[in-house]
């Protein structure tokens, strides 16, 4: 009887290399190991013929066989899906994909708004004010009274019925100073325009102005201060340096310079070679400003501080006509544009 | 301001290099813009403020070199020989406006020859930017570069009788300058005269009838203080800016043009071979008392942050030449008459730190004990606005806020009455008004673009428009947005759609929502410079804050557009007050919801905000959703308008069977019907 098994495995086996689709696996799997009709099965149901005392390794033999069978069956077909799995098409993973549609922050005000931030958590408020001014608040306020020849470096735009366009965002500190009482801790930030229009000037620009009056307030308070805020901005390797300047506001007045933060303080094309970048203008607050306001200046001292966006941002991104900020050229904007 | 090093280096004794000089310079007092290697010499660009008119010379910046290096200035070869004649004899001096002009001194000097000026006279010249013209005037135009002081040279014999008056110019007093112009005259212009007619602008420039020449013999030398107002209005009024007046009108040295003209007369001697008459003629009638400039001490270091040493501040007041007593704490400082920035404790504060090297005052950050503020609900509100826009794929632009006239006016809001006009614009038409609507400017940016072929732009920007008022202009923050609504832009995997209406609408809704107002209605626009059937008015209550829609053909053309655009403006300053009002929160229901369908036609002109009021109206408490799944309007449904509407039901404490929903969606069946829908 064993010959016989024998011979269903033979046919197997020249089966199962003649059969390669599934309708051809599964076919073999009824043919031999069918419920009904399956070869095997039918073995099976031969144990009867079988001598007694062989009976069980007969029965050892079948199950054996129909296990050998179904084994391979499965491995076949597994076998199968590989194949036909990477036959199939499959996913192109460098398609281009729709983008989402993002806004851009335009690269001025994104700066203003990187300023504003530095300033916020160092516990600034952020104060506002007209962008249209009155002479006082924008000039006699602040020390410079009308011929003083320090007008000339703001050329102005006049308005009808005796106003003007704030040159600088300081008439936000005179209307700060008028209303409220010191500790005054405040950043000014907005639009200002000056009578200018070439490649490194626009009639219209922006400012961060700020302004800190307090009991004891010193020079050393701003020059930590800023350099606090350049460390913040440009790198904490920046290097600031403070050069005695003159404003009507301030005294004494510095201007302030960081290491350009192209060559590091090497030298290069960016700074002239010299290896400074001029950011802002700053000093201890003028007693006369502080008289102007109706502020104590044997009491009170403080300092203030004024820089332009706009050139920040001409120097960050390497551009080199300012006017071109403000023509808004969309491939300009989704270069440079910041995002939120 | 040019300076040269090697003539720098004649006044001081340095033991530094030029560039090394330069450095110490910008950083303790004077900025070294530039230095400039030329021929054997050095040129250092200074960047003089318009306090230090004492540093607008040769001296005064060795002066400063030697402040800064503590040590003192060389003397400097002012003899000559007097004689051959009182000054007085040949020159008399009346000064006739003595607010104007607070003292006059002048010298008479005698058969001079001119010529060509020695090289290094006219090197140095070279050096600072002026031409050499001959001897005679370029030994004036030398002392002024050396010691700062502004003189003027006249020849004597064309001034009759050497008489001088100083006074007010006559209304429409003629006068041929130097430089060949003629000035037309008046009375806010302070002439130098003879006695029948003007023959200078005082401070500012000479006239071209007296003035050295080749022949000139005799020369009458001047040297005054002009008033620093009086000068710069006079100097405006004619449209001159000169060596002289950039001075006077910075204060000059009232003392030290005596010895300018000293330098002068012994350059004249020594080069030209003049005869120096006796005597100065001094008119000075407008005196200048010595100014003395009290400093407490301790006071200096609390304001500076720094101790500094008594026995420091004593030595860099004198190496500033100032007089210094120190009595207890107090200091008690006399200021030479060439430092005219040095007149309050503030004053004196600077100069010790500056001095003392500001790079030497170690940095601290102030603690500043103020009361925890919020930021400004405009401020807020401007970023929240912000914040959606960006969220919703829109890119900020920042336009000027001037613009054309024309521009402004098609689209001016309702009332906004005439624009405020700049008076000296930097473009005339183009930006001559303030903008009264953030319209003209957004066109404009979409033009700018769609000459260089982007479309399918998405703009906004938030800034403020202008309205004249009695007073204090008014000035209101706007979010304006812009699109232009090209065609679809092919894409594989799904088309980029143009934005439309109804993409502004859910951008205006969404600020809303985020800015916590929801008492807003959208509703029929009436803006001209819109499309009749593209636009809307958004409202709260009476008060129209926006509009949007699609631009009307006619301001299209304008800006000479192909494609229809897409504007928005809100007022976000008319809603700040009331924006981010409290929230709670409420918890959804944890039972689940039920959803139905519901297709039917209504009848042309019927609106969605009806259908809504409908269902809502149905009196079923359960409804959380309702929303349009499908709206088509054409021949099929006979010119009705047929919606499908979804409508969500829901308890909060039960789960809904589908009976009870069955029940629901019957009610919002009635009341449709109530409507006039047909049920699909």
């Amino acid at each position: 009887m064993n010959g016989q098994l024998n011979d269903i495995r033979a046919q197997f086996d020249a089966d199962l290399r003649a059969g390669t689709t599934a309708e051809a696996l599964e076919g073999l799997r009824v043919k031999y190991v069918g419920r009904k009709r399956g070869l095997v099965t039918e073995a099976f149901k031969h144990i009867g013929d079988v001598p007694p005392e062989e009976r069980g390794a007969y029965g050892k033999a079948c199950n054996e066989l129909k296990q050998f069978i179904s084994d391979a069956l499965d491995a076949a077909s597994s076998e199968l899906d590989k194949a036909e799995q990477e036959a199939a098409p499959t996913l192109d993973i460098t398609l281009p994909p729709p983008l989402p549609r993002i806004g851009r922050r335009h690269p001025v005000s994104d700066m203003m708004r990187r300023i504003e931030t530095i300033f916020v958590e160092l516990g600034y408020a952020i104060a506002d004010g007209p962008q249209i001014e009155s002479d006082f608040n924008n000039f006699e306020a602040l020390n410079m009274p009308p011929d003083h020849p320090a007008r000339d470096e703001q050329d102005t735009f006049y308005l009808q019925g005796g106003m003007l366009l704030r040159t600088h965002t300081s008439p936000v500190q005179i209307r700060t100073m008028l209303q409220q009482p010191p500790p005054i801790q405040i950043i000014c930030p907005g639009r200002v325009y000056r009578r200018d229009y070439d490649i490194t000037h626009t009639p219209m620009f922006f400012q961060v102005e700020g302004l800190v009056v307090d009991r004891g307030i010193t020079f050393g308070d701003l020059k930590g201060t800023l350099e606090y805020f350049t460390h913040r901005m440009f790198g904490p390797q920046t290097r600031t340096r403070f050069r005695p300047s003159f404003f009507p506001f301030t005294e004494p007045s510095a201007e302030v310079d960081i290491s350009c933060p192209f060559c590091g303080g090497g030298g290069c094309r960016v700074c002239k070679n010299s290896g400074w970048i001029e950011i802002m203008g700053s000093g201890m607050v003028d007693p006369a400003v502080f008289s102007n306001v109706g502020i104590d200046p044997d009491v009170y001292t403080g300092f203030a501080f004024g820089m332009g966006i706009d050139r920040q941002v001409l120097l960050l991104f390497g551009i080199d006509d300012q006017r071109m900020l403000y023509e808004n050229d969309m491939r300009m904007l989704e270069q440079i544009g910041g995002w939120r | 301001m040019k300076f040269s090093w090697e003539w720098i280096c004649e006044h001081v004794k340095l033991e530094m290099e030029a560039a090394e000089a330069a450095e110490l310079l910008s950083l303790r007092g004077l900025t070294v813009d530039e230095v400039i290697s030329e021929a054997g010499d050095v040129v250092f660009d200074i960047d003089i403020t318009t306090n230090r008119p004492d540093a607008m010379n040769h001296r005064g910046v060795a002066r400063e070199l030697a402040a800064i290096t503590g040590t003192r200035l060389l003397p400097l070869e002012r003899s000559f020989e007097e004689r051959g004649g009182k000054a007085a004899d040949h020159c008399r001096v009346e000064i006739v406006d003595a607010a104007g002009c607070h003292r006059f001194c002048a010298r008479v000097i005698k058969g001079v020859t001119t010529g060509p000026s020695p090289d290094w006279m006219t090197r140095r010249l070279e050096r600072v930017g002026m031409r050499s013209i001959d001897l005679l005037v370029d030994i004036t135009n030398y002392v002024l570069w050396e010691l700062g002081h502004p003189l003027h040279g006249y020849d004597l014999k064309l001034v009759p009788d050497g008489k001088i008056v100083v006074r007010r110019a006559e209304r429409g007093e003629r006068l041929k300058m130097i430089d060949g112009s003629e000035k037309v005259l008046d009375p806010d212009i302070l002439v130098i005269a003879d006695a029948s007619r003007a023959i200078g602008v005082g401070g500012v420039m000479g006239g071209f009838d007296t003035e050295i020449n080749p022949s000139t013999v005799d020369i009458l030398l001047e040297g005054a203080y002009f008033e620093p107002v009086v000068n710069r209005r006079g100097a405006r009024k004619l449209g001159l800016s000169t060596d002289a007046s950039f001075r006077f009108e910075r204060g000059a040295d009232i003392n030290g043009m005596v010895g300018a003209i000293e330098r002068c007369c012994h350059l004249y001697e020594k080069l030209a071979g003049g005869q120096v008459l006796e005597g100065l003629v001094d008119q000075y009638p407008t005196r200048h008392e010595p100014v003395a400039v009290e400093m407490d001490h301790r006071r200096l270091c609390s304001f500076a942050g720094l101790e500094i040493p008594e026995q420091r501040v004593g030595e860099i007041a004198a190496a500033l030449e100032l007089g210094a007593e120190l009595d207890r704490h107090t200091w008690r400082f006399d200021i030479p008459s060439f430092r005219v920035d040095l007149e309050r404790e503030a004053d004196l504060f600077e100069e010790i730190i500056r001095i003392v090297g500001f790079d030497n005052v170690p940095p601290t950050i102030p603690h500043v004990a103020i009361e925890p503020q919020d930021k400004l609900k405009l401020h807020q509100v401007i970023d929240a606005a912000e914040g959606v826009m960006l969220a919703a794929g829109y890119t900020e632009v920042l336009n000027y806020d001037f613009i054309d006239p024309e521009g402004n006016a098609l689209f001016a809001p309702p009332g906004a009455g005439k624009p405020i006009k700049v008076l000296n614009p930097i473009a005339e038409p183009q930006m001559s008004i303030m903008r009264q609507s953030l319209a003209a400017s957004l066109m404009s940016t979409i033009r700018h673009n769609f000459n260089r072929g982007v479309s399918g732009m998405r703009l906004f920007e938030i800034a403020r428009v202008f309205f004249a008022a009695a007073g204090q202009p008014l000035e209101r923050t706007i979010l304006g947005m812009a699109a232009d609504e090209p065609e679809p832009a092919p894409h594989w995997h799904s088309p980029r759609c143009p934005a439309d209406f109804y993409e502004f609408k859910g951008v205006i809704e969404t600020i809303f929502t985020r800015l916590g107002i929801s008492d807003i209605i959208i509703s029929e626009g009436t803006e001209e410079f819109l499309q009749p059937l593209v636009r809307a008015a958004v409202r709260r209550g009476d008060e129209v804050i926006g509009w949007f829609g699609r631009v009307a053909d006619g301001p299209q053309a304008h800006f000479d557009l192909p494609h229809p655009l897409l504007l928005c403006q809100l007022d976000l300053g008319a809603v700040a007050g009331d924006a981010f009002p409290g929230r709670s929160f409420r918890r959804g229901s944890k039972f689940p919801s039920i959803s139905r369908d519901l297709s039917f036609t209504v009848a042309p002109g019927t609106s969605f905000a009806r259908v809504r009021g409908a269902i809502e109206g149905a009196g079923v408490d359960e409804i959380v959703e309702i929303s349009l799944i499908d709206l088509y309007r054409g021949e099929a449904t006979g010119g009705r308008t047929s919606l499908t509407v979804r409508v969500v039901y829901q308890s909060g404490e039960r789960t809904l069977t589908q009976e009870e929903a069955e029940a629901f969606h019957g009610k919002v069946r009635d009341s449709l019907m109530l409507l006039g829908v047909e049920i699909r």
